[in-house]
């Protein structure tokens, strides 16, 4: 049964923010409700108060200076995905946005939601987990920074504050000798979640060695799981079969894979390796895409 | 006209909202129904106490057991046992079952109401798989059998016991003695999950009680079958009940007999005001599905590669209450021995009860868990002998004049053909290769090929109205439920009176208005319906070729019909329109009448007679990408091939079949419904996974095989999905030679079978 909350629609971030603080505790923000829908109807989102963000002015550009793609969080989905700022300085995230759920999906879904949601099984947090994403946050008095992989603290929990709010999503550019690809295992039907998705970035030196790697999984670990210090100790290696398939592994021994009905713990540990394998294999290639495994 | 490509006359107004669905329907004073469910799967319900409910604002009645106590109303029904409650009575059987029901002016309050009525139940031990129903000491469901409903010629009731609810048997040739002519025998097991039709339409119905007089808008297939449980439940006389069918959103068996509309009724006769019932998608899930069955095959071959005896073991799941089990596991039963020259067969086959909802009747109708077995054995058989396995099936299909399993001889036998034909998407290059280049992804073949019956005995009637302005009126209880039965009807009349389809007009059910039809289901419409209107058609051209002979005063057999116009034959000049011999009859519209009636059944120990007055044909052949490091199977290419007969319409034909293969893809690698101790785990369509449009292969062929010679036309609506699963499963054992013999192949599945091989 649904109880019946009070419904809130500021015009401005200045409103929203005043009714967080006010009412944060017990309040919900929804936008374009893809997510909220789902779970408010299933009953499995209580709140006295629901914020809606869809009449805020703004926060819906992308733009791109010389160092990061800026997201506003209101931006939607399917919009961030054929902006040219992100096609041009952001390719695979652009991929990326468009094997998200469908278009009827993205075209309401919002860039500030995705995060805010914390779904392990999304496919944004993946790419802007690898990215080093910097997630945009106000509150009524001021605001604060935090890069995504602080703010993604557990299965749908964030370090959000129940008084604040993500404004947007800033995207540090990666230099042209990156190459990269994001892989999403669908277990099940080609509109499902998905199982796992890889986002893996990989850096060439002109000796041929690997100068840097990014590798993030999602849907095998409560967040996107990085493994800072398994990309360092690839650096100076050959990019090679064996090298990937030893990060790979690495990977998969630190994962913690929750059990649903797109597979088992054990089934998202086994095919995580050849996964981030056949990922770092794309990414060497630099094909800067996102394909379907 | 027959043969003519004819868009669906409703798909504008379906694709964009304006069809009138049940779901859209609300009279005036509507009141709206939230249904308490039983949160335990097996349970004495020893308490229900609605008196607070039913204080509530907006509540106007709230149904509950008690409710029947000194009523005349029976609380009972199902299409062949009466066992099923409206609410529980003394017990409640599956997690879901419906407890009590509130009738609020809105469904807020309803939904609010159901928090303050009082359940204690006294928890009983439950089964949830046939084996453990079965089992000795296992709690029973049922401990009678004694309302049974009338009709239904075709089902035996037989074997009922402990949990069993119907048995089917068949035994031809020397039965299991048959098997010392084997020189190698082959048993496996096979087994198929529940799942669901997923209609997109739920389903709904309004009930409208004035004075006894009853009048239900319901999005059924079975009308009349709807129509007659109510009058038996209110006892009234079927004159006094009316049931309308406004155009369904998709049925695929799940809308067959009753299911919601006495639940409504039962609220409108309490409030004496239309009761609204709309299923949301969660409750869909618990209402009706595909029966899980396990089916154990054992087949023995010569070493010539000839089957020469086969016995089939198959349980089927029937959930808590009976609803069609006994005729689908009759159908499945014989449709277990596959389209092949056997002499030898024994059959049992059995419905049983277990403590979750009820399985009925589901696109494939029990035909997809057997070819699901043997399709997928007979594959097993060839590689283990040696043989190839399309050559395997020829060498056993059935052919024109043979005797099938039932002791019928068969006629209009294509099933080499269709094989052929659908194995032709094998030839080099036309699917494209694998489109990883690690070699991680393995490509295969497979096919399957299947026989179908189609209900027997069986009887549809039709009416024509013949309007003064040359347009035609077709009264049907077929219902148009998105396969484009409608359109399919007006082209089969409009080519019985050579007139264009924009004259023809159909009146859809209403059974106080259209004649008696058995069910909109089983492949059977087009064909039977078809004939019946084609019938009715030839009825009301006879009178209007009297009228014009004495009109034109002269001999009928002098005169022709074409064009919707009448003339002596060679004096087109000579010749009247329609509408002016009409209008110059004077009978304002000529009425005509046809039907189709089929006669048959089988004798109840050996399974012997006649099981189908048509047998449907069909055959998949399939190319998958197994992926060696998920296991996750792509279905790349796929041709479907059919015994169409006449086709009316090659749009609606095709897509009859794209959906048919779209389920049996589904099915093959996605759906299954899962419980925890019966308790539903993905009642949701985020968790239940279905298949969309981009699963279908990007290769998909289509292929009708008519017969030029012989002026029939074969139901499509089901033959091709029954195949798919197992030429999929077959494509996979080809790719990687993993066998898998549990649907679905889900990508896990299919990996830990390839680790267990390595």
């Amino acid at each position: 049964m649904r109880a019946p909350a009070a419904m809130h629609r500021p015009e401005t971030l200045e409103e929203l923010l005043a009714i967080l603080r006010e009412h944060g505790d017990s309040a919900k923000i929804v936008a374009g409700g893809t997510a909220f829908t789902i779970l408010w109807k299933a009953g499995l989102l209580q709140a006295e108060h629901i914020v809606s963000a869809t009449g805020l002015h703004g926060l819906t550009d992308v733009r791109a200076d010389d160092e990061a793609l800026t997201v506003g969080a209101l931006a939607r989905v399917r919009d961030v995905e054929r902006a040219e700022a992100t096609r041009r300085n952001s390719p695979v995230l652009a991929s990326a946005l468009r094997l998200v759920a469908n278009v009827r999906v993205r075209n309401v879904a919002t860039m500030g939601g995705n995060v805010a949601e914390a779904d392990y099984t999304s496919d944004p947090p993946a790419v802007l987990s690898a990215l080093d994403a910097v997630v945009t946050i106000r509150d009524k008095d001021g605001g604060r920074d935090l890069p995504l992989r602080e703010f993604l603290v557990d299965y749908f929990e964030t370090a959000l504050r129940p008084d604040e709010f993500v404004t947007g999503v800033r995207i540090p550019i990666l230099a042209a000798d990156w190459g990269g690809t994001y892989l999403k295992l669908l277990s099940r039907s080609a509109e499902d979640r998905t199982c796992i998705g890889v986002a893996a970035f990989l850096q060439h030196a002109t000796d041929g060695t690997c100068a840097g790697v990014r590798v993030a999984v999602v849907g095998g670990n409560p967040v996107p799981l990085r493994l800072p210090e398994v990309e360092r100790q690839f650096v100076g290696q050959e990019p090679s079969m064996e090298a990937f398939a030893a990060l790979a592994a690495e990977y998969a021994a630190a994962a913690d894979p929750v059990a649903d009905n797109r597979g088992t713990a054990s089934y998202r540990r086994r095919v995580m390796a050849p996964l981030i394998v056949r990922a770092l294999r794309r990414a060497a290639r630099g094909t800067n895409d996102a394909v379907f495994a | 006209m027959i043969g003519q490509r004819q868009t669906l006359l409703d798909a504008r107004d379906r694709v964009t909202g304006r069809i009138p669905y049940t779901i859209n329907l609300e009279p005036p004073g509507t009141l709206h129904v939230a249904i308490l469910r039983s949160t335990v799967p097996h349970a004495r319900l020893v308490r229900v106490d609605a008196s607070a409910a039913s204080q509530l604002p907006g509540v106007a009645a709230v149904l509950t057991r008690d409710d029947f106590a000194g009523s005349s109303i029976r609380p009972l029904f199902g299409p062949v046992f009466r066992d099923q409650p409206i609410v529980a009575m003394d017990r409640v059987r599956y997690v879901g079952e419906p407890v009590a029901a509130v009738a609020a002016t809105d469904l807020r309050a309803a939904e609010a109401a159901l928090e303050s009525i009082e359940v204690e139940y006294e928890e009983l031990p439950a089964v949830f798989t046939p084996q453990d129903a079965l089992a000795a000491g296992a709690p029973l469901l049922h401990e009678s059998f004694d309302d049974r409903a009338p009709g239904y010629a075709d089902i035996v009731l037989q074997g009922q016991g402990g949990n069993v609810c119907n048995k089917f048997q068949l035994r031809k040739g020397d039965g299991l003695a048959g098997f010392e002519l084997a020189d190698e025998i082959f048993e496996h097991e096979f087994s198929s999950p529940p799942v669901q039709h997923v209609s997109m339409e739920p389903h709904a119905a309004v009930a409208s009680f004035e004075g006894d007089y009853l009048t239900v808008h319901t999005c059924t297939q079975t009308p009349y079958a709807v129509r007659d449980a109510l009058a038996y439940m209110f006892r009234l006389p079927a004159s006094h009940v009316r049931v309308v069918v406004p155009p369904v959103g998709g049925g695929f068996g799940g809308k067959t007999y009753a299911k919601v509309e006495p639940l409504a009724a039962v609220l409108s006769k309490m409030t004496h005001r239309p009761v609204k019932v709309h299923l949301t998608r969660e409750e869909e899930f618990v209402t009706n599905r595909k029966h899980q069955a396990f089916i154990k095959l054992r087949t023995g071959m010569r070493r010539d590669g000839t089957i020469v005896a086969r016995e089939v073991q198959a349980l089927f799941n029937a959930g808590a209450y009976t609803d069609i089990s006994p005729r689908l596991i009759k159908n499945g039963g014989y449709g277990a021995v596959g389209p092949y020259r056997i002499s030898h067969v024994h059959i049992d086959s059995y419905a049983v009860f277990t403590n979750l909802p009820s399985a009925g009747a589901f696109r494939g109708y029990g035909v997809s868990q057997g070819s699901w077995a043997y399709e997928s054995q007979m594959d097993m058989i060839a590689e283990a002998m040696g043989f190839d396995p399309i050559e395997l099936r020829m060498r056993n299909l059935l052919l024109e004049g043979d005797t099938f399993a039932t002791g019928e001889t068969l006629h209009g036998i294509r099933f080499p053909e269709v094989l052929r034909d659908a194995t032709t998407l094998f030839e080099a290059g036309r699917v494209p290769p694998p489109a990883e280049d690690d070699g991680s992804v393995k490509r295969g073949r497979g096919c399957a090929v299947i026989i179908k019956s189609t209900i027997t005995p069986s009887t549809s009637a039709a009416s024509v109205k013949l309007n003064s302005d040359g347009s035609l009126q077709v009264l049907t209880s077929t219902v148009d439920m998105g396969q484009g039965a409608h359109t399919a009807l007006s082209q089969i009349a409009a080519s019985a009176l050579g007139v264009g389809v924009g004259s023809i007009g159909v009146v859809g059910p209403d059974t106080d208005v259209t004649p008696f039809d058995l069910t909109t289901s089983s492949s059977r419409s087009t064909a039977a319906m078809g004939a019946a209107v084609r019938e009715a058609v030839f009825d009301v051209r006879r009178q209007l070729l009297d009228l014009a002979a004495q009109q034109m005063e002269v001999d009928v057999t002098d005169l022709e019909l074409a064009d919707g116009r009448i003339s002596v034959v060679g004096d087109p000049a000579s010749g009247r329109s329609i509408a002016e011999v009409v209008t110059a009859s004077r009978r304002g519209t000529l009425a005509g009448n046809g039907s189709f009636v089929t006669e048959g059944g089988l004798h109840p120990e050996t399974g012997q007679g006649i099981a189908s007055e048509h047998w449907h044909q069909g055959a998949v052949a399939a190319e998958v990408d197994v992926d060696v490091a998920t296991g996750k199977v792509t279905v790349r290419g796929l041709r479907a091939s059919v015994y169409a007969g006449t086709v009316v319409n090659p749009i609606n034909a095709r897509m009859q079949i794209d959906g048919s293969v779209s389920f049996g893809i589904s099915q093959a690698l996605f759906e299954q419904l899962i419980h925890d101790e019966g308790h539903p785990a993905n009642s949701s369509l985020s968790e239940y996974a279905l298949a969309g449009l981009a699963d279908l292969p990007e290769v998909f062929e289509v292929s009708l095989i008519e017969d030029p010679d012989n002026d029939e036309m074969h139901g499509l609506g089901e033959t091709c999905l029954p195949p798919v699963m197992p030429a999929i499963a077959n494509a996979v054992a080809d790719a990687v030679g993993v066998r898998i013999r549990h649907l679905p192949l889900t990508a896990e599945r299919v990996l830990d079978a390839l680790e267990e091989q390595r």
